[in-house]
């Protein structure tokens, strides 16, 4: 992957503050002001644009207060490139301008605001162009002071406006764009609580004697936690990971007056004298998700050293002593920041609550199926019609695990095939006694010469374990018991994350086609050749599938 | 410990073979110092040895000799 750097200025291709970006992606440097040229560029390469504006407003403009009159000329290469171009523009900007704080004491200056019009510009184009990323330098350099950003020396020897430092900082910035471009943020933030959610050690002072108030260092625990809250609102998980004894953790949670978060931020807990890393694996088990998308908070160094060598796939980052720095730290990390929040992410917290609840009290049973008969699930079959269309989409998009063949559909193609078989083109919506789970489950089935084919079989893993998938399955075969279907063909494309869909196969009465030895696959072979199926293929009679469980559910 | 300047010159140019004794080397001396590149290398050297060249230097100062005697100077006022 190449990344195009382009720039109304010059950038000191080869400095040593580009490296970090240089390992993240090749970088190709245009000539020196060849800005609208590369956004012209013919190639698909990402794009790094930096302008400063300083550069490109010409002097004679200085009268004029249509401002759209002297930017929308400029914005033009860009506008081209982005109707043309899908690959990540990044267009990152500055309009620094040395000046008196008198010329602005009592009007926004005609600097000012021409550079306001030309943020507002590049954020409207952003809103109807999905691959355009904009980077306000200004605020990124006025993080460590303007005066360290520029260097009017490299200016007049070298055509370049920035000190290495501005190189530095800009390089930061953008590495961090296109990294969140190509990585999902994390999802999980593992904390621990003495010292870290508050001051001192709850088993030795008690919940009375924790520092946590709103003056001194008790003010920097409470903000910090202000600031964890504001990650969960925002879908982030919140998980505890703290040695001490349960009850007192609890305790403070529900007593403590100066306590921002409460115990219904916490999604999942391990409060025991166990290894850290062990509990954290213990937890992304429950949660259903991958060890990389948590991160370990503890401001113990210990604590972080053995996460770091037992726990490698978490990311564990080095903590300042001083917990005064803690909160703004955590709000600049990237380490959570997302392009956007949706309304989905921001109910993803109780999402997850609902589901490790539902975990933990499945674990301590012993009669699974009472124990399935007494959360009340309601499964609900949706036919996909257009208003459908997006969830069945993204469905198919963002399914992973519990994906047979992790083919992701468009709507327009979901479309087509409800157009076909209505009956057998639906979604499954689901409600229990841990709370509406909303349209989690989806399936296309296709017949192709008189044989039935698992086109799509999809299941959030929010709702794991409740075997909600032999429902959906019993659904399709009373179907084509009715149509008088033979066989049901079923294809398992192994993705690298998707193996416990393959055991779903085997679980529910499917066997693996041997077209060499076995007879039945002459009946199937013409559906299989003209299926073109490439991954593992498997099969049944309808009337030879395993439903279990078919009493647990409850029918509307 | 700061690093001497062949160490950062050999930091700079990992791809070229630069000698124990380099200081007659100068820009020109391969192909790859060209005047950007020791532009570059210059910055390097004010990151490293915390110092910061005038213009005029940044045009003078042409071979690692020059680069030296600048830098003791520096180090001496």
């Amino acid at each position: 992957m190449t990344i195009r750097v382009s720039s109304t200025s010059f950038l000191l291709p080869g400095n040593r503050q580009w490296t970090p970006l240089s390992q993240f992606d090749q970088l190709h440097f245009g000539e020196y002001g060849d800005w609208h040229l590369a956004l012209l560029s013919p190639d698909s390469d990402s794009s790094l644009c930096v302008i400063f504006l300083e550069d490109i407003v010409p002097d004679t403009a200085q009268s004029s207060s249509d401002f759209d009159a002297i930017l929308l000329p400029l914005l033009q290469p860009l506008e081209m490139r982005l109707s043309r171009v899908q690959a990540p523009t990044l267009i990152a900007f500055s309009g620094w301008r040395n000046g008196s704080p008198i010329h602005n004491a009592r009007q926004l200056s005609w600097w000012r605001q021409l550079v306001r019009r030309f943020e507002d510009l590049l954020y409207q184009l952003a809103a109807s162009h999905p691959s355009l990323y904009i980077l306000n330098l200004d605020s990124v350099w006025a993080q460590k002071g303007m005066a360290t950003a520029f260097d009017t020396r490299n200016f007049y020897a070298a055509r370049c406006r920035l000190s290495s430092q501005g190189i530095e900082q800009l390089v930061i910035s953008a590495v961090g764009i296109f990294e969140r471009i190509r990585n999902a943020a994390k999802k999980v933030l593992v904390l621990d609580c003495d010292n870290t959610l508050w001051g001192g050690v709850v088993g030795e002072v008690g919940t009375s004697g924790i520092t946590l108030e709103s003056d001194g260092t008790g003010n920097a625990f409470v903000n910090f936690q202000k600031a964890v809250r504001q990650l969960s609102r925002e879908g982030i998980l919140l998980v505890l990971a703290s040695k001490n004894n349960e009850a007192e953790v609890w305790d403070v949670f529900e007593s403590h007056p100066g306590m921002a978060l409460q115990r219904s931020d916490i999604v999942a807990a391990r409060i025991d004298w166990n290894e850290k890393a062990e509990n954290v694996r213990a937890m992304a088990e429950e949660l259903d998700l991958g060890l990389s998308s948590f991160v370990f908070w503890d401001d113990n160094p210990l604590e972080r050293e053995k996460m770091r060598s037992l726990c490698p796939e978490v990311t564990t980052p080095e903590l300042p002593v001083d917990v005064g720095q803690w909160p703004d730290l955590i709000k600049a990390s990237n380490l959570f920041a997302r392009f956007s929040v949706t309304s989905d992410d921001e109910r993803k917290s109780a999402q997850y609550r609902n589901r490790a609840a539902f975990v933990s009290e499945k674990k301590q049973v012993t009669d699974e199926a009472g124990f399935l008969r007494s959360i009340a699930m309601q499964p609900r079959l949706l036919p996909i019609t257009a208003p459908l269309l997006p969830r069945a989409e993204q469905l198919c998009a963002k399914t992973n695990q519990y994906n047979l063949r992790t083919i992701r559909h468009t709507a327009a193609d979901i479309a087509v095939f409800a157009g076909q078989d209505p009956e057998l083109t639906f979604l499954v919506q689901l409600s229990d006694r841990f709370g509406d789970h909303g349209i989690i489950a989806m399936a296309i089935v296709r017949e192709v010469s008189g044989i039935a084919f698992l086109d799509t079989f999809l299941m959030s893993c929010r709702v794991l374990g409740r075997h909600l998938e032999a429902w959906i399955l019993e659904q399709i075969v009373s179907t084509l018991q009715v149509r008088g279907v033979q066989w049901l063909l079923a294809e398992f494309i192994p993705s690298g994350r998707n193996e416990v869909s393959r055991d779903f196969l085997s679980d529910h009465g499917f066997v693996r086609l041997n077209t060499e030895n076995d007879l039945r696959a002459d009946k199937l072979t013409v559906a299989v050749d003209s299926l073109a199926l490439k991954g593992d293929v498997y099969f049944s009679e309808i009337n030879s599938l395993l439903i279990p469980y078919k009493d647990v559910f409850n029918q509307l | 410990m700061k690093p001497t300047l062949t160490g950062l010159l050999r930091q700079h140019f990992p791809n070229s073979h630069i000698p124990d004794n380099a200081s007659n080397l100068a820009v020109g001396s391969f192909p790859e110092w060209d005047s950007l590149a020791h532009f570059n290398f210059l910055l390097l050297v004010e990151e490293n040895y915390d110092v910061r060249f005038t213009i005029e230097e940044m045009a003078d100062l042409k071979s690692l000799r020059d680069v030296e005697v600048a830098l003791a100077r520096l180090s001496a006022a």
